[in-house]
């Protein structure tokens, strides 16, 4: 089983950091992942494993700064992990896959993280604080979420018919 | 419009709506992008647009100057509109669309035809508005909300969820 880890188009330095942990490491492997992806936007000074860590505990590790195929990357995942970003939770929540949006505390009040906290509530992700992160992945908060619903844009189509139609 | 609001036009009938404009940022690469996946992603029907205009105001950029910038992309604004004379204008948050609002208002109240505008505020926004979004719902004909939220706050709105 694989996980995504992805910051977006800018950077996440807790993220990144709490993803270079050894607890991470080992939360990830006790729950079965073996392969993990990490595109690291511009935190890429404080992603760095652990020496040994991903070896002994049989995880193979790749990571990039960005890449031209998000979408890709997320069908190929088991489990996301990702910023607030709207695109990077819609991205998953379209494929289905299990996603941890990691929201940075101290923004807590910034409008971006709302969409994930909106949507935890509805129980279609997990919300993690970076510090929190691998004690959620070990507990498989990722497991009892609900599906997305499929977009439907129709109403827009509707609703510009309507008004032209006056 | 933001990247995820393209994802809005994918329910609108292009067969009905043969001409696209689409009033693009001068600085805005990422749209381009978005236009060529929407419109080639649909065996091109009718033809489409792209007006570029610079940004009323930049992010950060002081309020002495915003005037000038604001004038430059208005009178951008009016040109391509003028050129295309669009029959309805749908957006979905950035600062330009408040100025393609006011400049579609130009012909209803000049008389010569009625230009509805369909607003849909941002998926990000989930308990306040966009400032766009603020303005907009003094101007738009239909103003839709993606969060239940904002559509207690704002009588006007519509709660369409689930759009994109």
């Amino acid at each position: 089983m694989s996980v995504y880890v992805t910051v977006g188009s800018t950077g996440f330095e807790e993220l990144i950091e709490a993803v270079s942990s050894r607890e991470l490491l080992q939360a990830l492997a006790s729950r079965g992942f073996w392969r993990l992806i990490v595109q690291y936007g511009s935190s890429g000074e404080v992603f760095g494993l652990p020496d040994t860590a991903s070896t002994e505990l049989g995880i193979t590790v790749e990571a990039f700064d960005y890449t031209s195929r998000p979408q890709q990357l997320v069908d190929q995942a088991d489990l996301v992990i990702s910023h607030a970003g709207a695109g990077s939770i819609l991205e998953a929540l379209h494929s289905n896959k299990p996603l941890i949006v990691v929201v940075n505390k101290r923004l807590m009040n910034n409008h971006q993280s709302e969409i994930a906290i909106e949507l935890a509530k509805g129980g279609y992700l997990a919300v993690a604080a970076p510090a929190e992160l691998a004690e959620a992945v070990s507990r498989g908060v990722f497991t009892k979420l609900s599906p997305y619903p499929h977009a439907d844009p129709r109403p827009i189509g509707e609703i510009i018919d309507e008004e032209t139609l006056l | 419009m933001h990247s995820i609001g393209f994802r809005l036009l994918r329910g609108v009938d292009f067969e009905r709506y043969s001409k696209r404009l689409y009033v693009v940022g001068t600085d805005d690469m990422l749209s381009l992008d978005q236009i060529r996946y929407v419109e080639n992603g649909r065996d091109a029907q009718g033809a489409f647009y792209v007006g570029r205009v610079p940004r009323s105001r930049a992010v950060g950029q002081s309020w002495i100057t915003t005037p000038l910038t604001a004038f430059e992309c208005l009178s951008q604004v009016v040109r391509v509109m003028y050129q295309y004379t669009p029959d309805a204008i749908i957006c979905n948050g950035p600062g330009n669309c408040v100025v393609v609002g006011l400049v579609a208002l130009v012909p209803a109240i000049l008389g010569i035809k009625r230009v509805p505008i369909v607003y849909v505020e941002s998926f990000a926004r989930v308990h306040t508005l966009s400032l766009s979004g603020k303005i907009m719902y003094l101007l738009a004909d239909r103003f839709v909300v993606q969060w239940l939220s904002l559509a207690h706050k704002y009588p006007r709105a519509e709660y369409i969820p689930h759009l994109v």
